[in-house]
């Protein structure tokens, strides 16, 4: 494991950078007249990591589809680098995405699958491998380049999805509940990893997820959602220190921003006091 | 970061699968062979006590023996036909692989030719083999020609039908995926929905190997003795005629091991094809 976790989010307020992603006034209503999302708004600059974390439900998926272009508002805009997202992807290494499952193509090998986005983009054949070999060195995953989808463990595919992402160098990388459906020992390892890698890789992050804890843990802020409709009805600046090693997890500080969060979402849902919700298996 | 526990562990495990296999496998495969085998001998034991039992004469039911001696003595008129058959039916299943993708992947692009042709190519199915084989050979005449376009007809539908299954049964998160990394609609096609269709795609391939020796047969059956294609099908056909019963059995014998080695070597290459990653060709322990 990694010596110490460095958070690249820069401190709150002070600006990183542009702002790289910016939504305003979004809603999407379905063609059955639901409305999932209704008047969302927030930037998010280069550099940062922002989690989006709300109950299942609240749409906080939706947000980050429209982010990546998948998908049409019915009103607001969505810009990603002052383009409309499905141009912004375009551009070589603007847009990653990692999908609450690993989403890997079962009849390619681990490296065939980290190499997969370099050859849609015409990569030469010699860089791609390259490119892929280093990626999976990157998340310690070489001993296993030759190895299908189907023989590694859940937490294992999702590393290769991640250096997946990695391959391409993404300016912005969008993440779907990539851990949601791993056991709490992998979660909180990749979590480390995670930060870790985005650090080096000097990439911005959203980061959706139902997880409080997982949400303190990697963000340099946090966004609240509720649901019917989705809207966004919190934010928190989580300012820990720049590197996070895994005891920061029983720091009082840590503590303090995970009940913050909790009491943003219990006040957003309008519930009673709740025990062992899926937050608090953090 | 991660050490390297995991691999090693699925490593040793698969060596420990590997040894209890090796273990297993001469009772396994005594297990597997003998029980067909002890068929066979009490199949060919019954046909020889009934035509004892009841007298019935060689040009009626010939024996087991004699099919044996049949095949021996007409080795070489077999034989032809059976390369005759066997050339026909090969072309056959390549033209109705080739054609039926390429169908497939023009019905799956175009949402108005699905609805449009898809209801026609299932209706089809039904009308049988033997209404259309004599027109098709009164227009082509009764060369392969004829005969390798009633084996098509007869196999592409598989082929079509389960590509076009296959095609849109596509993981629609590894679409958005594709989508997301700007992949072209031939990139998705090539890189993405043919490979996830290959399981789909083969097993239609292996219903079609067996409806195409079928087909064929068929085919050299209706063109007869003014076939100039020959074939197993045309000796079927003549040998009935003529009550050369003992003819006819073999040449029926050697029809069925030609459709079973047909259909085991697409198996077996569907199996080699798909060992690595897909489902259906996993050994299990479980």
């Amino acid at each position: 494991m990694m010596e110490g976790v460095r958070a690249f989010g820069a401190s709150p307020g002070e600006g990183a950078g542009a702002a790289l992603v910016a939504l305003s006034g979004v809603e999407k209503r379905y063609q059955n007249g639901t409305v999932a999302l209704e008047g969302i708004g927030f930037s998010v600059r280069s550099g940062e990591f922002v989690s989006i974390l709300g109950p299942s439900g609240c749409g906080k998926s939706t947000v980050l589809r429209l982010i990546a272009g998948l998908g049409e508002v019915t009103a607001g805009t969505v810009e990603v680098g002052g383009l409309p997202p499905a141009e912004a992807r375009k551009e070589q290494g603007e847009m990653a995405y990692v999908f609450q499952d690993a989403t890997l193509l079962p009849w390619r090998t681990v490296q065939g699958n980290v190499e997969f986005p370099l050859e849609l983009r015409g990569v030469p054949r010699a860089r791609r491998r390259e490119e892929a070999r280093e990626a999976l060195r990157t998340v310690d995953l070489l001993t296993v380049a030759n190895e299908y989808p189907r023989q590694l463990s859940g937490g294992m595919r999702m590393r290769v999805s991640i250096a997946r992402a990695l391959s391409t160098r993404p300016k912005l990388l969008l993440m779907d509940e990539p851990f949601g459906a791993l056991d709490e020992i992998t979660r909180q390892r990749l979590n480390g990893e995670l930060l870790t890698i985005a650090a080096m890789a000097g990439w911005t992050v959203i980061f959706v997820t139902h997880n409080v804890f997982e949400a303190v843990f990697l963000s340099s802020r946090v966004l609240v959602m509720s649901r019917r409709p989705g809207r966004i009805t919190g934010e928190l600046p989580i300012d820990l220190p720049a590197t996070r090693r895994p005891e920061v997890r029983t720091s009082p500080a840590f503590t303090a921003y995970a009940g913050q969060l909790m009491a943003l979402l219990h006040t957003a849902e309008g519930l009673p006091e709740r025990e062992g919700s899926d937050a608090e298996r953090g | 970061m991660l050490s390297a526990v995991e691999p090693d562990v699925a490593r040793t495990a698969a060596a420990r699968r590997g040894r209890a296999r090796a273990r297993a496998s001469w009772a396994g495969r005594l297990g597997t062979v003998l029980p067909p085998l002890v068929t066979l001998a009490l199949i060919l034991a019954l046909w020889q006590a009934l035509i004892v039992a009841f007298g019935l004469k060689p040009y009626l039911v010939p024996s087991p023996w004699a099919v044996l001696q049949a095949l021996w003595v007409y080795r070489d008129d077999l034989w032809l036909a059976l390369l005759a058959t066997l050339k026909d039916a090969v072309i056959g299943l390549a033209i109705s692989v080739v054609a039926g993708l390429l169908i497939a992947i023009l019905i799956t692009r175009h949402k108005l030719l699905e609805r449009g042709l898809l209801p026609y190519a299932t209706a089809l199915q039904t009308i049988p083999v033997i209404s259309f084989a004599p027109l098709i050979l009164i227009w082509m005449g009764t060369g392969d020609p004829g005969v390798i376009l009633i084996a098509l007809i007869v196999a592409i539908f598989p082929i079509i039908s389960n590509t076009t299954m296959g095609l849109l049964s596509t993981d629609h998160n590894l679409i958005n995926l594709a989508t997301i990394y700007n992949a072209s609609g031939w990139q998705q096609l090539i890189k993405l929905r043919l490979p996830s269709a290959l399981p789909y795609i083969l097993a239609g391939v292996r219903i079609s190997s067996g409806l195409c020796v079928i087909g064929v047969i068929v085919g050299e059956w209706y063109a007869g003795t003014g076939g100039d294609s020959g074939g197993l099908g045309f000796i079927i056909s003549v040998t009935a005629r003529t009550n050369v019963m003992d003819e006819l059995f073999a040449a029926t014998l050697l029809t069925s091991a030609l459709g079973i080695v047909v259909f085991v070597v697409v198996s077996i290459v569907s199996h080699l094809w798909l060992r690595r990653w897909h489902e259906s060709s996993l050994a299990r322990e479980n």
